[in-house]
């Protein structure tokens, strides 16, 4: 995957990333916050179930984890509440968590950009990127289940019990996530547009019509996104492996699964990064059409002010 | 039989290696085996000699059959037309007047069927809306020129179910005598359900016959309608039985074919076996077949196109069950086994046991999948070759005794075949914390020593008699030495040939462990007997040098099986002492040279019928917070809200 962006005199996806690398902590950040309320929950849980215990929670995972087993019916009433507790937890930081992905926006259109300002005039845009995301999220649950009920009845009928219907099968596993995973991609550059001013079905519409014009190189890139997001999430869960060790290893293990919780957010900031470079290599592209640039000056310089597209002043 | 582990093997997934250069379609059946080396073999395991295992063997079987059927069937798609005869001997001590006939195709009838009226709740079928029967054109007894008619028409009490007929006889047959029956009839087999059944041109003919129930030695039948729990029981005999398919049909079944010939488009099939106690057979034009002579046995997998992983593994995994078994429970007598795959919308047919007939089950990676449920179901179906078929206890009346006994065979058996990693590939689970796990299902609702037909759920009667037999055998075993596994060794060969009850499990576990040991098993089996042993306080003060610790343990339930307790004290040093667990409590003090950081009974894990593990252990600094769960559960939380609020 090529870092820059389409036009020759545009910034960077990375540089474009630096300026925006106290956004992306944050967007990091307000997400480990929102995780703590479950987590806190499950840890009071293992200790009521287990903290008695001459192990503790290492216990949990001793011949095989018989004892794991023992105690998930032991902590039944906790884990419903760990369930409460996060889909509480999820709703109460969305806005937050929609605002500082727009604050990524906002400070990788633009070096010097503060993450107060950002963030600022994200939370000011939240109703709108929250509006959005509980579309596109609404959306994506709607396709999903229209992609599996037909996945259904599709292996039903074209997938034997053989090597090559396994293969089949998961051909058809694709096709029934693929129509909500597009929109994903949809939803990602809609944010870009509401981060910017544009309303939400200005939003869809742009990103429909960018999508159009370069599909290929967005969806390499969306692609690409998400599968360091997933290559990711497969370290994390590995690293808690690290966790049920002795205590330094424990520590470690911790830091790696935060290490990959924030790679899979630059994955994500670094294709926000590439489709803004694309957006404003259009936009260039666009004005230098309609008003050719003064002798010297830079076609970047037309299209980089914040103030554009009703972005910060 | 299990429809448990069959269920555990989802669909999806890819990636096999084929070898399908292993595979030989439609070969011929292979002489009976008669090497000296392998006859050699088998004599020995007969008589090996090691603890339980001195228990000898029958030589051989009786030399004349109790009952000795001589059928001719044909298949014309989902019908069966049979006929032929049955020899039956009148081997108790009371002369017969009357006989009984198991037609258990005709639970199949309709919903008002003892079988059709009981839901699946948790167990294999689906609801009765399958349609199946026998119709018995034709009894007769030709000696006496007499045409027997049932009476009534119908199962005792059940003028809806046709399972469990009752035939006066004109007169009566003194012992020792026999008495040769004539018989026509015609089986519609139905959908595939309960291991039975026709789909497409799969064909798979179990309980197709009519069938002489159980002649008891007081001479009643052991007769039952077919009930959708309950399993089957019959006398040991001689089966000569002669297939006639068309002639593109592969066909599997119980025992050796004999002789093979074709007649216009068809082909027939005669399959003989002495010393078994029912008939099955397979047929379907698109089983592949794999082939292996494993000491003298001649293993024939026969399996769907796609499947050659799954049979190949199936006769390696066989290959090990047989020996393994064989060297515990006496040798396999039979010269065939026959390892059945049923193809994809035949599952209701897989997971299912008869005499030289095993049925398997699961996708095309079954074989392959990290959780070692194929494997298992290899080694359970073929378990029962012993626990149901050479030791032919009443499946109807104490499941446990094959059920239970399969379930903690074929534990055994994974755990040799995949040390550390019997359950999951990775994971040292093993098979008892997940029998433990199945068996507490059932929340101590049955004795495990209950009739097939009185268990509530079909998930009760799994739980009960599959896993928590199991599991009481296993605590046996931890308590008492091992004297459960040497038990069920002696209680298969005394019983070989035999029809035992758990009287006879019981006395083989008091010679092996002793009087406490098959009363504490008794309870166990009979009395819904339970346990909890639990470490309730640990205390620890300084005494001049040394230091006075204390520790209260507790035991719930009414079971009292003996236990290991662990002091663990602050240098590393771990004491070990034994409690009889007679006592509901014991207060355990002792001088000890650090002090105590805490407490554990059952350090081993020897005692899985103990109903709460998380109670087994306690610390003298507890924590009220699980810092590693904590963590697991902010990874866990950020990679769920990474999906949904990306």
């Amino acid at each position: 995957m090529s870092f820059a962006a389409g036009h020759a005199q545009e910034p960077s996806a990375l540089r474009r990333l630096s300026w925006a690398w106290p956004s992306v902590l944050a967007w990091w950040f307000v997400r480990g916050l929102a995780a703590l309320v479950p987590a806190l929950v499950l840890g009071r849980a293992a200790g009521r179930a287990l903290g008695h215990h001459e192990q503790g929670e290492l216990a949990l995972l001793a011949g095989g984890g018989e004892l794991l087993l023992e105690a998930l019916g032991v902590m039944r009433i906790e884990l419903e509440a760990l369930g409460l507790a996060g889909a509480g937890a999820l709703l109460l930081a969305s806005p937050v968590l929609a605002a500082a992905a727009g604050a990524v926006v906002l400070q990788a259109r633009a070096p010097g950009v503060g993450l107060g300002s950002a963030l600022g005039a994200a939370l000011a845009r939240a109703g709108s990127l929250l509006l959005l995301w509980g579309a596109a999220l609404s959306a994506q649950a709607l396709l999903l289940l229209l992609g599996v009920t037909a996945f259904g009845g599709a292996s039903k009928a074209l997938v034997s019990d053989t090597p090559r219907g396994g293969l089949v099968f998961l051909a058809l596993a694709v096709l029934a996530v693929l129509p909500a995973w597009v929109l994903g991609v949809v939803h990602q550059l809609a944010r870009v547009e509401v981060a910017l001013g544009a309303g939400v079905f200005e939003a869809a519409q742009r990103s429909m019509d960018r999508l159009g014009r370069s599909r290929a190189r967005i969806f390499a890139w969306a692609l690409a996104s998400s599968g360091a997001t997933f290559a990711f999430a497969i370290a994390g869960a590995a690293a808690l492996e690290l966790v049920w060790r002795s205590s330094w290893q424990s520590a470690l293990g911790a830091l790696l699964a935060e290490l990959c919780a924030l790679g899979a957010v630059l994955a994500r900031s670094l294709f926000i990064a590439l489709t803004l470079g694309l957006r404003d290599a259009e936009g260039s592209s666009e004005a230098g059409a309609e008003l050719a640039p003064p002798d010297g000056a830079e076609a970047s310089d037309l299209s980089t002010p914040l103030h554009r597209d009703g972005g910060l002043e | 039989m299990t429809g448990k582990l069959r269920s555990e093997l989802a669909r999806g997934g890819l990636g096999l290696a084929l070898l399908a250069a292993s595979a030989r379609l439609l070969g011929g059946e292979p002489s009976p085996a008669a090497e000296p080396e392998a006859a050699a073999w088998r004599a020995s395991a007969g008589a090996t000699r090691l603890g339980a295992r001195d228990e000898p063997l029958p030589s051989k079987l009786p030399e004349v059959p109790v009952v000795d059927y001589r059928l001719e069937v044909r298949l014309e798609g989902a019908l069966l037309r049979g006929s032929g005869s049955v020899v039956l001997r009148n081997v108790s001590s009371a002369p017969l007047d009357e006989l009984w006939l198991h037609l258990y195709l005709n639970a199949f009838e309709g919903p008002e069927t003892v079988y059709g009226r009981v839901p699946p709740l948790g167990f294999r079928g689906a609801k009765a809306d399958e349609t199946g029967s026998i119709e018995l054109e034709s009894l007769r007894v030709e000696a006496w020129d007499a045409e027997l008619a049932a009476d009534p028409p119908h199962t005792p009490g059940e003028p809806l179910d046709r399972t469990d007929l009752r035939f006066p006889l004109p007169r009566s047959l003194p012992p020792g005598e026999s008495l040769r029956l004539d018989m026509r009839f015609t089986s519609r087999l139905p959908p595939v359900t309960m291991r039975t059944g026709q789909v497409g041109d799969f064909v798979f003919a179990g309980q197709w016959f009519p069938k002489l129930a159980k002649l008891e030695p007081d001479g009643r039948f052991a007769h039952f309608p077919f009930e959708r729990y309950s399993e089957f029981y019959a006398d040991f005999g001689r089966y000569d039985v002669s297939i006639d398919v068309p002639e593109h049909l592969v066909v599997g079944a119980t025992g050796a074919r004999v002789e093979s010939r074709s007649e216009g488009g068809r082909r027939i099939d005669r399959y003989v076996q002495e010393g078994v106690h029912d008939f099955a057979f397979t047929a379907w034009p698109h089983y592949v077949e794999q082939r292996r002579d494993h000491r003298g046995v001649s293993l024939r997998s026969l399996h769907p196109p796609g499947h050659e992983a799954n049979g190949a593994r199936a006769l390696e995994v066989a290959a090990f069950g047989l020996d393994h078994y064989g060297e515990r429970h006496g040798a396999y007598p039979y010269d065939t086994l026959t390892i059945v795959h049923p193809p994809e919308g035949a599952e209701e047919a897989g997971g299912m046991e008869y005499p030289t007939l095993i049925t398997t089950g699961g996708p095309f990676w079954a074989s392959r999948s990290p959780a070692r449920a194929f494997d298992g179901l290899v080694l359970h179906e073929l378990a029962h070759q012993w626990f149901y078929g050479l030791v032919a206890s009443d499946e109807h009346a104490w499941p446990f005794l094959d059920e239970g006994l399969t379930t903690f065979v074929t534990g055994q058996a994974l755990e040799a075949l995949h040390p550390g990693a019997p359950v999951l590939r990775g994971t040292g689970l093993g098979v008892g914390a997940w029998d433990r796990a199945s068996g507490k299902r059932a929340r101590h609702r049955h004795a495990v020593a209950s009739p097939a037909g009185s268990f509530a759920t079909g998930a009760d009667y799994a739980s009960s008699v599959y896993s928590r037999a199991s599991t009481l055998l296993r605590s046996i075993d931890g308590a008492y030495g091992g004297a459960a596994t040497r038990a069920v060794e002696r209680y298969a060969r005394r019983h070989r040939y035999r029809h035992p009850t758990p009287s006879d499990l019981l006395e083989a576990v008091r010679e092996e462990g002793g009087d406490e040991a098959s009363e504490q098993l008794r309870l166990g089996l009979h009395e819904r007997g339970h346990l909890d042993y639990e470490v309730v306080a640990v205390a620890s003060r300084p005494i001049d040098d040394a230091h006075e610790v204390e520790v209260l343990l507790r035991r719930a339930g009414t079971l009292s099986l003996p236990v290991e307790v662990e002091l663990r004290l602050a240098d590393g040093q771990r004491l070990r002492e034994t409690w009889d667990g007679r006592e509901p409590f014991l207060r355990l003090r002792r001088r000890t040279s650090a002090p105590l950081a805490g407490a554990v009974v059952d350090p081993d894990r020897r005692l899985p019928v103990d109903d709460d593990r998380t109670n087994d252990a306690r610390s003298l600094a507890p924590s009220g917070f699980g810092a590693r769960s904590f963590v697991t559960g902010l990874v866990a939380s950020r990679w769920l809200s990474e999906l949904c609020a990306p």
